[in-house]
């Protein structure tokens, strides 16, 4: 049976389909603010972030599709070395830069040679690896300790964050990451070394001499289309990104009616069809005219539909973040959810939407399984 | 829980040596105390968050307390 993992301020809701539609089937970590989930096509595996206020960072693991849950090892900074003790690791803004995992802000499956293969991205920026499901993580060193780090700042946060780690189903050493702000990042030989590949993308609201410096853009998110993988779509603080060619080179598309926001979905088998979700601006992050709609996509961004059939069209104040839009590995069925905690759901590309609840907690994130 | 020790780290030591999973909630990856946590010493909040070398008696009662701070 499909369901759709709700990840949010408040807790994990899991919905299933019924009779009478998408329903929630059953909740978990009640209170609790779950900032993302993973559901693993390899074994089945289902992973929770958990970000308490108080107790920092968790990490939680399914193994029966979420009747039960795990705590497991989260991921954590090694000890500081004694040279940055002393020296400082300090930011190109001369703050000192926190070795504690403040968020898990992307989890992904790994390669299909390694079924216990994870990786994971954080705010403060730290990349971290596990091998063995989750039972233990190791910090990327590379890219942590990579000299063009220091560049990176916060986009949403006050420090910088990997929030989209896309492997290559070609070729699971190939793993792209998407940086706020800190452009995207690649490695071909699974982390051992990394390569910056921003180029195209550019960002109108920094120093003129900074624009085009690949280091400091901000990507909202990126996403990979599955069968297609060199085609890559991210959603950029200054506007949407399209790559054909494994992100050697950014295009700027232009999506009606705004290109600001936060989230983007690519359909898993068609690289040229791909969901937004709008708001006005950086600095009026709601849609516009106050009618929420989705801008989609299916000729690679020369054109686009504005999608609002069952959507309201007045009066809406719904910032959709940018892991609540998903696609299901059908690509017929989307969903999203809002800060303001409206889900809605289609099952015809975005065509048509249902409500599928107006009440839930502000929403982080939408994972689709099965 | 009675332990012993001279410092609230020391004494917080071996209550993470009986109960390894607090060791996470209370402290952050290098070892300080969490920044929405608080511990009291004989109802004095302790001064030292980042080694936790405040003093501690024989007699002293260590409280680890959710600052008000970290709600949501």
């Amino acid at each position: 049976m499909p369901h759709l993992l709700v990840s949010t301020r408040k807790g994990l809701f899991v919905l299933a389909p019924s009779d009478a539609g998408w329903r929630i089937d059953k909740s978990a970590f009640l209170g609790d603010r779950v900032s993302l989930t993973l559901a693993d096509e390899r074994d089945g595996c289902w992973y929770a972030a958990l970000d308490h206020g108080h107790f920092g960072i968790k990490l939680h693991r399914s193994r029966d599709q979420g009747v039960s849950w795990q705590e497991i090892t989260a991921p954590a900074y090694p000890e500081k070395p004694k040279s940055m003790t002393d020296e400082g690791d300090v930011d190109a803004a001369g703050r000192e830069v926190p070795w504690n995992v403040e968020l898990i802000w992307s989890l992904c499956a790994g390669g299909s040679d390694k079924p216990g293969e994870l990786w994971c991205g954080t705010i403060p920026g730290g990349l971290f690896h596990s091998t063995d499901h989750g039972d233990s993580w190791t910090l990327n060193q590379p890219l942590w300790l990579h000299p063009d780090r220091k560049e990176w700042f916060g986009g949403g946060s006050e420090l910088p964050g990997i929030h989209s780690i896309c492997v290559d189903p070609r070729d699971p050493n190939h793993v792209l990451l998407a940086v706020s702000c800190g452009g995207v990042w690649q490695t071909y030989d699974r982390g051992r070394s990394w390569v910056l590949t921003a180029d195209g993308m550019f960002a109108n609201y920094m120093p003129p001499d900074r624009r085009d410096d690949p280091r400091i853009q901000d990507p909202h998110l990126m996403v990979q289309c599955r069968t297609q993988p060199d085609v890559l779509w991210s959603q950029h603080h200054n506007g949407v990104f399209r790559s054909r060619d494994s992100g050697q080179r950014w295009e700027s598309i232009e999506v009606p009616p705004s290109s600001f926001g936060f989230a983007t979905a690519v359909h898993p088998d068609d690289p040229n069809t791909a969901w937004f979700v709008p708001a006005i601006s950086d600095e009026h992050r709601v849609p516009v005219d106050g009618a929420l709609v989705v801008a989609r996509t299916r000729d690679g961004g020369e054109q686009f539909e504005v999608l609002s059939d069952g959507l309201p069209q007045q009066h809406a104040y719904d910032l959709v973040f940018r892991h609540a839009l998903a696609v299901d590995a059908s690509g017929a069925r989307v969903a999203f959810g809002s800060t303001t905690g409206n889900l809605w759901l289609s099952e015809d590309q975005g065509d048509h939407w249902s409500a599928i609840s107006a009440h839930l907690p502000p929403i982080y994130a939408l994972t689709f399984v099965g | 829980m009675s332990v012993p020790g001279e410092t609230v780290r020391a004494a917080l030591d071996h209550v993470f040596d009986a109960l390894p999973q607090v060791r996470r909630y209370v402290l952050d990856d290098q070892h300080a105390l969490r920044r929405h946590m608080t511990i009291f010493v004989d109802g004095r909040q302790v001064q030292d968050r980042i080694s936790l070398s405040d003093a501690v008696t024989p007699e002293s009662e260590i409280y680890i307390m959710q600052a008000l701070s970290g709600g949501r």
